[in-house]
């Protein structure tokens, strides 16, 4: 288990800076409410209406039904600040993970030990992911109190099933930057390849026709502000997708030589 | 009969045209101190981490203690101690931190026998790696590599970046865990005077291809050095003896290296009036260049 304890030191301080930029982002919604509230006028909501079908991917459905509390916190931050910042949050601590021991030299020092390379990968893999679900956890259900606090009534079903259904899209994010990170000796150019590979995946959202296969859109989890139930098929696609990414991660790493 | 500890077959290893490893032999014995000696870019470092299975021979087999490693034997590693060249470690992680990590890999791990190194190295356990200096990290790599008591350890310039009474009480730490038995050496060094302390055998490598592989007594006895101070001048090409170079002289004062036969050397020699003859012991370094020079 001494890996899984390396990597824990490794993570940790990303971690509580993780939790406290996250949930700091989550309570600026509340704190910004009573703002909002005055600003919402009949005329801005039609305003946002008519911004909706130009731009259905930057402004949610949910976004202008600001006169509730739940589909207010919903829109603005599961399907809007958390999947955003979530992206840029895995670009930070994804791509480092492989690339920074060759950048680094220590994968020297690793490989000389008898860990086996599955035990190297898996504890990256299982550490981080672990790292972002308590980071999204956190700043989602710290909203239940602060809700409270604000004497508003907390849906707290809605708010799972949102995280429940965004957690396979996170994954896969992670997966694929993993995999970059797998790819290359250097964490900036692991970084700017996965930039480009998360903007690749963010145009189907671009394109009417091809909306649905976005997984930036699945993330937002329109279909739950929606009343609609968490769409467990494409869930499992994703997770089997990031599957194939690990294990493609892994083949790539176990042929580094060092 | 010794047991080989390691043995390599044939060892090629290519990099794209690049030809780093040419057909390599070799066997150390347990219990042994093997000197890898060669110039920069020889392959030292590449033998090394093929032994280690952290790189892939592009032809040939690799043994340790029998048992053929192709990457990464987990068995095999647990056996290991290893102190790379490089030394890179996990800048924000104490000692203790470090040794936390790497412990439950090796379930041969002695407590006390790390307590003992971290005295001995004075090495303070809970400051960051990052604010070490170099041969602190050398320090604690050795630490690494040796709390666990392996049956083997690798190193490859071990005493890089150590001050010298640390390098001399680390040198007699190896001779005398050698000593106790069941410890095989095989380090990798420029520092040619601890090679030559330390070692009993010595394998000579340069542009890939192993030139030699001979006991340290054996390499001395190869070539001795002697100075003479004849009573007259004696022109450089009367001393054209066979088996006798001259190093360096002219007139009366002459250094001169004698292989083979030293009896009917000296027997030559002596045809001139000698006022003064005295042998010279010849260094390893002296030994390394000239077979360097050679090949």
């Amino acid at each position: 288990m001494g890996i899984y304890y390396k990597e824990w030191l490794e993570s940790k301080w990303r971690l509580i800076a993780g939790i406290l930029v996250f949930c700091g982002l989550s309570l600026m919604n509340v704190i910004l409410y009573p703002w909002l509230k005055t600003m919402m006028t009949p005329e801005m909501q039609a305003l946002l209406e008519a911004l909706m079908k130009n731009f259905p991917i930057s402004i949610p459905e949910g976004a202008f039904s600001v006169l509730d509390w739940n589909t207010y916190l919903f829109s603005s931050w599961i399907s809007k600040t958390l999947y955003q910042s979530m992206t840029v949050f895995i670009l930070i601590i994804a791509t480092p993970l492989l690339a920074s021991e060759e950048s680094r030299g220590t994968l020297e020092f690793l490989l000389a030990k008898p860990v086996s390379t599955l035990q190297i990968i898996s504890a990256k893999y299982l550490v981080n992911i672990l790292e972002m679900i308590l980071v999204v956890l956190a700043s989602t259900f710290i909203l239940y109190p602060a809700s409270l606090i604000a004497k508003e009534s907390f849906n707290l079903t809605i708010f799972i099933k949102g995280v429940i259904q965004a957690f396979p899209g996170y994954i896969l994010l992670f997966s694929l930057a993993f995999l970059i990170s797998a790819l290359f000796k250097d964490s900036i150019k692991a970084l700017a390849f996965s930039a480009v590979a998360f903007f690749i995946l963010s145009i189907p959202s671009f394109i009417p026709d091809f909306r649905h296969l976005s997984i930036y859109r699945f993330m937002q989890g329109i279909n739950i502000l929606k009343g609609e139930g968490i769409i467990f098929s494409e869930m499992l696609i994703i997770l089997a997708i990031s599957a194939v990414l690990f294990a493609t991660s892994y083949y790539i790493f176990s042929k580094k030589e060092v | 009969m010794n047991t080989s500890v390691i043995e390599l077959k044939s060892i090629f290893k290519s990099y794209g045209s690049f030809l780093a490893l040419q057909n390599l032999n070799l066997k150390v014995d347990e219990g042994s101190i093997f000197g890898f000696l060669g110039p920069n870019g020889a392959g030292k470092t590449t033998t090394i981490k093929i032994i280690l299975g952290l790189r892939k021979a592009t032809e040939g087999e690799v043994f340790l203690w029998g048992e053929k490693n192709t990457r990464r034997g987990m068995k095999l590693l647990k056996r290991i101690g290893y102190v790379p060249e490089n030394g890179s470690l996990y800048e924000n992680f104490t000692p203790n931190q470090i040794v936390k990590f790497v412990k439950p890999y090796y379930p041969s791990w002695d407590v006390e026998l790390e307590k003992g190194y971290f005295e001995r190295f004075e090495l303070p356990k809970n400051k960051k790696i990052g604010e070490f200096s170099l041969g602190m990290k050398r320090k604690l790599l050795l630490l690494l590599a040796l709390s666990f008591k392996p049956d083997l350890l690798i190193m490859d310039e071990p005493t890089l970046g150590l001050d010298p009474l640390t390098r001399y009480k680390f040198l007699q730490l190896l001779t005398g865990e050698v000593a106790q038995g069941g410890l095989t050496v095989f380090l990798s060094s420029h520092t040619l005077g601890e090679v030559e302390r330390i070692c009993d055998t010595v394998a000579f490598i340069k542009k890939g291809k192993l030139l030699e592989v001979k006991l340290m007594e054996d390499l001395k006895k190869e070539s001795q050095r002697i100075k003479v101070v004849f009573q007259k001048d004696v022109p450089q090409s009367a001393l054209q003896i066979p088996g006798v170079e001259v190093l360096e002289g002219s007139g009366k004062h002459y250094l001169l290296a004698i292989k083979g036969n030293i009896s009917h050397a000296l027997e030559e020699i002596s045809k001139f009036p000698i006022f003064v003859i005295e042998e010279q012991e010849i260094s390893l370094e002296d030994i390394f260049v000239k077979k360097m020079e050679e090949s």
